[in-house]
This record gives C-alpha cells, structure tokens and sequence, in this order.
C-alpha cells in the first residue's frame, strides 16, 4: 500500500479549501456560495454554560412523578427573576421563582434546569473567500486563492492585517527591533529566544508574530499572547525555512490571515498563513495529503538534519537501521548536498512547495 | 506442554497502536502453533487516510505475500473459514490507537465508591475529566454544567453499598440525566452504572431513554470490599462501542467479520496474559510487564491470583511526553542527570516540545536516544509510584518499599524494543523500576503477548506453545544486591558462578554493575552470599542460590544501591553513567 501523508505546504499561488469547524455542535450562519472576510462570522454555538437547578418537588413538597403538575414553565421559554415557574395552589400556596434571568433548558423528575449564562462563542471565517461547503451544526469549507504556508504549532488566535518582515531568516528577534511602526501589523522574523521580546511585541500591540524558530521555554507566554503566534519550524535556536521566508518577504505590506490553530494529528488541523491573491484563480487546488514515494520532496523533522529538505530515493522493505542503532521503517532520502542517508519514515514530512 | 492440535484453528492477530498496524498469522507447523508471517503498516486512522482499514489490509496483505495463503478477499475482507477451506478461523483485535476514553465519574464517598471508580477507569486508556460526589462543594447545577462541559465519552455512576444509600446516589443519577438532555443525541455518552443494585429498576426508569446504559454489579458492595471484575466487562464493552464510533473504519472492518473477533484494549489483553503467566510463575514472585508507549503507559503484574492494572493516559514518549516536566519539583534537572553527556535545560524543553509535535518520530542520533532514554527513566519512576496503591497488598508488603518481586518482567514499547541497544533498554529499566532481588527482563519486540492475550479467550493452546517460542527475547537476568552502604567500593557481597561445571567467585562493590556472560541456552548455578545489611532478595544478609538461564547479556550483578543515586559533580556522574552502559556492552 502507499503511504499516504499529510502534506506541509509552502505555495505561493494554489486555491485553498479551508474547512472551520465548531469546538461542539452549533449553528452555520452563513450560506453556500456567499462571500467571507476574515472576520465574518460564520458559525456560532455556546460555550461554558451556567445551570441552575430548581427542585419542584422538594419545593412544593409534592412527589416527583407529580411534581410536573404544577410546573407552569415549558422548555424553551425565557424567564426573567422573580418570575413564577412552578405553583402549588391551596390554602397554602407554594410557588417556586425564578432566582436569576435564563432559559429553561430542561425539565425532568420533578427538577427544573435553569441556564442562567451561557457565552456565545463565534467562529470566523480566519481567511476571506467564497464558502463552498456547509456543514450543518458543524462549520464550513472556505475557498479562496492565494499564498499558503503550514506552521506546526499556534496559539489559537487569529488575525488579518499587512506582513511586515524582519531578516535575514535566521534573525533573532530583540527588543530594540520593535518600533511603534510596526504597530497593527503581523511581523515575520526569524526566531525568538527572549521572554521580553514577546512581552514587547504585546504591549505595542502588533497583529500578529510568524517566526521560524522559538526558545521552548516562551510556550506558555506565547500561548497567552492576545494575537496569533505561529511557529514555521521547530522549538528551538533555528531560523525560519528559506522556502517560507523568501514567500512572506515577497508578500511585504500586503495582508495576510493568520489562523494560529494547535495543531491536532488526528484531524489534520494545524496553524495556516493565507495570503490572498489579488487577482489570480489559479485551478490547482493545495493539496492537504500526498503518497510518500521516490522523487518526492520531504522535510526531516529530526536531528542530524533537522530542518533540510530531501528527495526520497528508495523505500526499503522491513526495518532498517540507523547510525545511532535504532531500528525503524525507513526511507532512503538525498540531501540538496547529494548526500545519501537512511531517515525514519516517521521521521519525514511531505513538502509541497513551488516557485 | 502436549495439545491435541487435529483440529487446531489458525488465527490472524492485528494490533493497532497509534503509530504501526502489526498482524500476526499463527497457524500449526509439525504438531506446534508457529508464528508464520507478521506484516506492519502506519496506522491509518487519523488524518490524511482517517480509515483504520487501509493499514490493516495492509499489514494483512503482507501475511499473505509471505505465506502465499490467501487471507483477504478481493474487497480487502478477511476470508473467514465458512466461506474457504483455506481461511482464517480466529481474529483478534488488540487497538491502543486513539485518544484516552473521556471517563466523567459519579460517586457518593471520594475515598470510597469514587476510588473505586477511578482504579476501574485507569484499566483502559482514559482521562478522568470530571469527578463528581458529596464532597465536591457544588450544587446540582455545577454538577450538570461540569458534566456536559467535560464532554465525557462514558459516565460511571457508582456509590452506595449494596443495601445502603439511595438518596446519594439518585442525586448523582438526577444530576446525569439533566446533563444527557442537554447534550445532542449523537454526543451522549454511554453510561455505566455500578452502584448500588436496589436502584438498577430506578436508573432504568431515569436513563435508559437517553443514552445507552449499561448496569453492572456494584464496585463497592460493601466498605471494605472492591469487586472490579464483573464491572471490567461491561467496561471493555462500553470501549469497543466508543472505539468503533471514534476510529473511522473500524466498525465497519468488525461488522465484516460479523461478531468473530476477539477483540480487547491492548493494554487489557497483555494483562490478560500476565495473569495466566502468574497462575504458572512462582506466585511469590509475580510477573509484571511494561509497556512504554507513545501516547501511554501500561503497567500490569500478577501475583499468584492477584492482579494489578494501570494504564497512564498521560504518561508516554509521544505527544504527552511535555507531561512529565509537571508535578515534580526540577523535572528538567532530573531528565539532564541521567543524561550521560552535558546538555542543556533548552534541549530537554526542545525534545520534549518537538517530539509532542510528531509524536511518532524517532530519535535518530546519540544525543536525541540519550534524552528519549532519560525521559523513560522518570516515565517509568512516576508510572511506578502512580500504580503503588493498585498492587496487591501481599506484593506490596513483600517490597517494602521497591518493586515487588517479579519474574520475569515483560517489556514492550518501540523505543526500548527498537530503539535502544540492549544495553541501553536495561540500563533505563534498572534505573526507572529500580528492581530488588532477581528478576529477568524479557523484550516482547513484536509485540505478541497482547495478541497471546487476547487469543488465549478462543485458542489457549496457542497462547501456551508460543510462550515456549524464540519469539521473546530474554534481555538479561538482574541479580540487585541492595544495601545502605555509601562508601563507593566497599565490598557489600560475594558472588560464586558456576557455568558448565567452572566456577568464578566475584566480590561485589558499591556503585558496580558488571556482567557475567551467560549466552541463551546456557544455564548458571549462582550462590549469592550478601555482607551484613545487604540484601539480594533473600532478606538482609541471608544467602541464596538460583539458577539462571543465559540471555542476550547474561547475568547482571546491580549493585549501585536502592534507590540509585547519582554523584551531583556532572564529570563523575558522566563517567560513571559511561562506565555502567559500558559494564553492560
């Protein structure tokens, strides 16, 4: 059977089919064939819930099975505090009120189940484009043409502004770099090793940070950052990749969506840099898997030569092994250098890139 | 051991893990069961395939083309034998493939029903993300937002021993029923209920409308009696009917098969066979097994009829290995000191972060197995301490305070079977257990035993003539002489060999670890005889003798202390670290 991968992309011109997808089940508000910016919503659900419960029966000091007698609320509804949902008439008159504004979510066993908050939660479009696909409950597919890029890693925020880079791709990024210039807009860089390079970069603020390489150490601070970070390459002391660096350097002061998503290798989802064609509609559409077979292009992901892209050569059977003794299904791969060496299947991302 | 094998069945295992898509083909070769052919594919149920059939045909089609017996029709099913004379008769599934099982808990007593709750969890691959009781300070309406919040794959209710509380527990059940009528139908969970049985009529009445529920015998029937077991079936139940939802393919590769499979949770099926090895290994000493995976941990040992189970869905080499630089007071200082070279904490922090984006990389120098094989010892040592109260009291009582007695000690897990030298998966083993006595460790690099496991349910005769196969391969046999003794050097035992008729006398010194070549098929008379406070497994200073059987290092004499400590100085710890991998090479 071939081995199919999925693909990191570095494209400068491709149409892309963008699915968005809702964390839990919601609502498309958007239709097939209907135009997207960035920031146009296009799905919304709720998210972190409050309930109340209101205990009927105990209340009324009725049975359980009875107590649905006296509950004049229906699921559904809306109701606001002091408002009556339940009422045993009588002599002694009980009635249960509504403690806060909400709606009635549920009623069963003689309880009713208040949601008193609930906090919409919006999901945009992230590129601008044409939706080609609604998936009910679920999201959509968002197609438009333009420059891709892959990242591997995000900090799950988004935005849509003007590229602004500092070289060369190996560049550490510093404070003094920073200039109120740059405010609003998304910086490619190198790497970043400084704590306090981030917290500058915050509280100017930019739009949006694309780098190559980041300390490790700065994960937590990054993923706080209240603008999208993506990392291109590895966490560690590297550079961003030539091919991505030479693309978003050609993209200078034209506007980029960073769609900074953690990556997940179940479903594929991983951070994206779309940048909009202004006119083009190219047909070829960016692939998002591709088979691993001989004169493919693909990146190692692991030391010695992390980082450096390869052609496959050959596909042996069985497990090979490799220099450091370790046994694994591999693939023989020739470095830009001509030289020839045997990499761990696993050990090796398809890439897809064109000039 | 003699079988009538006339009428033997042959049998195709698959396993699917998260990475690799292994199948076995056994089948009876001159009167015996023999493993014939193994086939390994990618896994192919996440993205870009996101259909677990197409790694299975895979690795099944290499069965067939080293067997030459056709084993799959030409839609990619598997030929079951009423459909060919010359098909397969059994198939079993072992599956770790997947996210942990989202296991939400409902209880009475934490201590108590929800203890119980949680030990029967941890015997799959599952994250508790919700624990709910009386003790949990929230009123019903926190506990119904907790519940449709944490998005839990199953509900175990539980609580109540049997005769006892109802009202407890009916509140638990109320506040489950209100979550599962907020939750879509194609989401809600499936629902266990394990409490007390005098309301099963009542959780009925309450749930079955919702959701699938399943009722099991009560975990706690009384406050000093745990009863797992029958509960253990309706949860290995409960993860075939999340798995074959959750993987795409899957279910449809079983329906194929129209219910002939055997089919268990990987980690449940090494258990399965660890217990059966118990039942015939010395019951004093137990068995126990390792399995260092990517995405979790499975310890697992029996003793006699006792049996321990755990599973650590967030302990691994793969994309939770970030996990293992929490909850300990300088994790990263820790990884470094049992790194045999100098390097930096931002390569620990970069090996950990990176291999959580490619879980299923593999080191490929020097240095990346060095820190792989340093992040296993902690791995193993947090595995270990995590498991302590789940091993049986007898064994427990027995280590005082190490690993209990166990013999031999099966491993598994890529990066100890494939991607460490022998030398390197004993050394990470004696460092991360820290076994006492004499034990052997066993490498299962196919790996068959979860197979056997799950196989011995229809076939035990295989599972018995493939333990006496060359398929496991005997990695050394570890004789630990633990002792108080700081001084390195001091002489704390004294050691005679005897192989073949020829004796050697060793002294042993604090500190060592030395090998006595003992190649597979020898066997070895060793007469251990400890100095006065030391002790090799036969209580403190008291003198034993054994007899071991050669493997690929042969006999290891440990005698750097319990628990190991490493000098703080970086260039003696060095040197040292080189000197025992190079004692075991």
């Amino acid at each position: 059977m071939p081995i199919v991968r999925t693909v990191v992309r570095v494209i400068p011109l491709t149409t892309f089919h963008y699915r968005r997808l809702l964390p839990r089940p919601g609502r498309v508000v958007v239709n097939q064939g209907q135009r997207v910016k960035t920031s146009t919503v296009v799905a919304e659900t709720l998210l972190e819930a409050r309930y109340r419960v209101l205990d009927v029966a105990q209340a009324l000091g009725v049975p359980r099975a009875a107590a649905e007698e006296w509950i004049t609320c229906r699921v559904g509804e809306t109701v606001s505090r002091g408002e009556a949902l339940a009422e045993k008439k009588g002599l002694l008159s009980k009635v249960v009120y509504a403690p806060e504004d909400g709606k009635i979510v549920a009623i069963s066993e003689g309880q009713i189940l208040l949601q008193v908050y609930a906090q919409p939660w919006e999901l945009k479009a992230g590129i601008p484009g044409v939706v080609t696909k609604v998936m009910p409950e679920q999201g959509v597919e968002i197609s438009a043409a333009g420059a891709l890029i892959d990242g591997v890693w995000g900090n799950g925020q988004q935005s849509y502004a003007p590229l602004h880079t500092l070289g060369p791709a190996d560049r550490v990024l510093q404070v003094e770099d920073l200039g109120v210039e740059m405010r609003g807009l998304i910086l490619v860089t190198g790497r970043i090793e400084d704590e306090e390079v981030l917290t500058a970069a915050e509280n100017l603020p930019l739009r949006g940070l694309i780098v190559g390489g980041l300390h490790p150490g700065l994960l937590p601070l990054g993923g706080r950052l209240s603008f999208p970070l993506v990392v291109l390459d590895a966490f560690a002391a590297r550079g961003m990749n030539a091919a991505a660096f030479r693309l978003l350097e050609s993209s200078e002061e034209r506007r980029a969506a960073v769609v900074a998503e953690t990556p997940d290798p179940y479903t594929g989802r991983r951070p994206v840099v779309f940048i909009p064609a202004e006119e083009a509609q190219p047909e070829q559409v960016a692939p998002e898997a591709a088979t691993l077979e001989p004169g493919v292009q693909v990146r190692l992901i692991r030391e010695p030569h992390r980082g450096q892209t390869a052609v496959v050569v050959s596909l042996p059977p069985g497990w090979v092994t490799l220099p450091n003794g370790a046994r694994a299904l591999g693939a023989k791969v020739r470095l830009p250098s001509g030289e020839r060496l045997m990499a761990p299947l696993t050990n090796l991302e398809i890439l897809v890139q064109s000039s | 051991m003699t079988i009538s094998l006339v009428d033997a069945d042959n049998l195709l295992a698959v396993d699917v893990g998260n990475a690799h898509t292994r199948a076995a083909w056994f089948d009876v070769v001159e009167g015996r069961y023999r493993l014939v052919a193994l086939g390994i594919a990618p896994t192919t149920a996440a993205a870009p395939l996101n259909d677990l059939r197409e790694g299975l045909t895979t690795a099944t089609e290499q069965l067939q083309q080293i067997t030459g017996q056709p084993l799959l029709d030409t839609e990619a099913r598997v030929l079951l034998s009423e459909s060919d004379h010359a098909a397969v008769d059994q198939v079993v599934l072992t599956l770790s493939a997947g996210a942990p099982l989202r296991a939400a808990l409902v209880g009475v007593l934490r201590g108590v029903s929800l203890h119980s709750a949680r030990r029967l969890a941890h015997q799959i691959p599952s994250s508790v993300v919700a624990q709910l009781h009386l003790g949990d300070r929230m009123h019903t309406g926190g506990r119904v937002q907790a519940l449709v919040q944490s998005r839990p794959d199953v509900v175990l209710i539980v609580g109540g021993v049997e005769g006892g509380a109802t009202r407890a527990v009916l509140a638990g059940v109320r506040a489950v029923r209100l979550a599962l009528e907020l939750i879509p139908p194609q989401q809600r969970p499936e629902v266990i209920y394990a409490g007390n049985s005098r309301l099963h009529a009542e959780v009925q009445r309450q749930l079955e409308a919702l959701a699938p529920l399943h009722l099991a015998p009560n975990l706690r029937p009384t406050l000093e009696h745990e009863q797992l077991a029958p509960a253990q079936e309706t949860l290995l139940e409960v993860f075939r009917r999340v798995r074959g939802r959750q993987l795409p393919g899957l279910q449809a590769w079983l329906d194929d098969l129209g219910g002939r499979v055997v089919f268990y949770p990987t980690s449940y099926a090494l258990a399965r066979m660890v217990r059966f090895l118990g039942r015939t290994y010395d019951e004093n000493k137990g068995v126990l097994a390792v399995d260092l995976g990517a995405e979790s941990v499975t310890l697992t040992g029996a003793w006699g009829k006792e049996t321990m189970l755990r599973v650590f869905a967030d302990l691994g080499v793969g994309s939770v290995l970030p996990n293992v630089l929490e909850g300990e007071p300088h994790p990263v200082d820790e990884v470094r000191r049992w790194v045999p070279f100098p390097i930096e904490a931002e390569e620990v922090l970069a090996y950990a972060y990176h291999k959580a984006l490619y879980p299923h990389s593999v080191p490929a120098t020097e240095k990346a197995l060095a820190l792989a094989l340093a992040f296993a010892r902690l791995i193993l040592r947090r595995a270990l301490r995590g498991a302590w109260k789940d091993i049986p009291p007898r064994a427990r009582e027995q280590s005082r305070g190490w690993l209990p007695p166990a013999e031999p000690i099966l491993v598994s897990g890529h990066l100890l079977t494939h991607s460490a030298s022998p030398a390197q998966a004993l050394l990470t083993l004696l460092d991360g257990l820290q076994p006492h006595g004499v034990t052997t460790f066993v490498l299962d690099r196919h790996p068959l035993f979860p197979m056997l496991g799950a196989a011995a349910e229809t076939n035990p005769p295989l599972a018995v003539q493939m333990l006496e196969s060359h398929h496991f391969e005997p990695l050394a046999t570890v004789l630990t002489v633990a002792h108080g003794v700081k001084r390195w050097g001091a002489t704390v035992a004294r050691v005679r060999v005897e192989i073949a008729g020829a004796e050697r006398d060793i002294d042993v010194h604090t500190g060592t670890l030395l090998t006595v070549p003992l190649r597979p098929g020898q066997k070895a008379k060793v007469v251990v005889r400890p100095q006065r406070g030391a002790d090799a497994g036969f209580g403190p200073g008291r003198r034993g003798v054994v007899m071991v059987h050669g493997s690929r290092l042969g006999l290891v004499i440990d005698a750097r202390g319990r628990p190991t400590r490493l000098p703080p100085q970086p260039e003696q710890r060095f040197e040292l670290q080189q000197r025992w991998l190079k004692a075991l090479r």
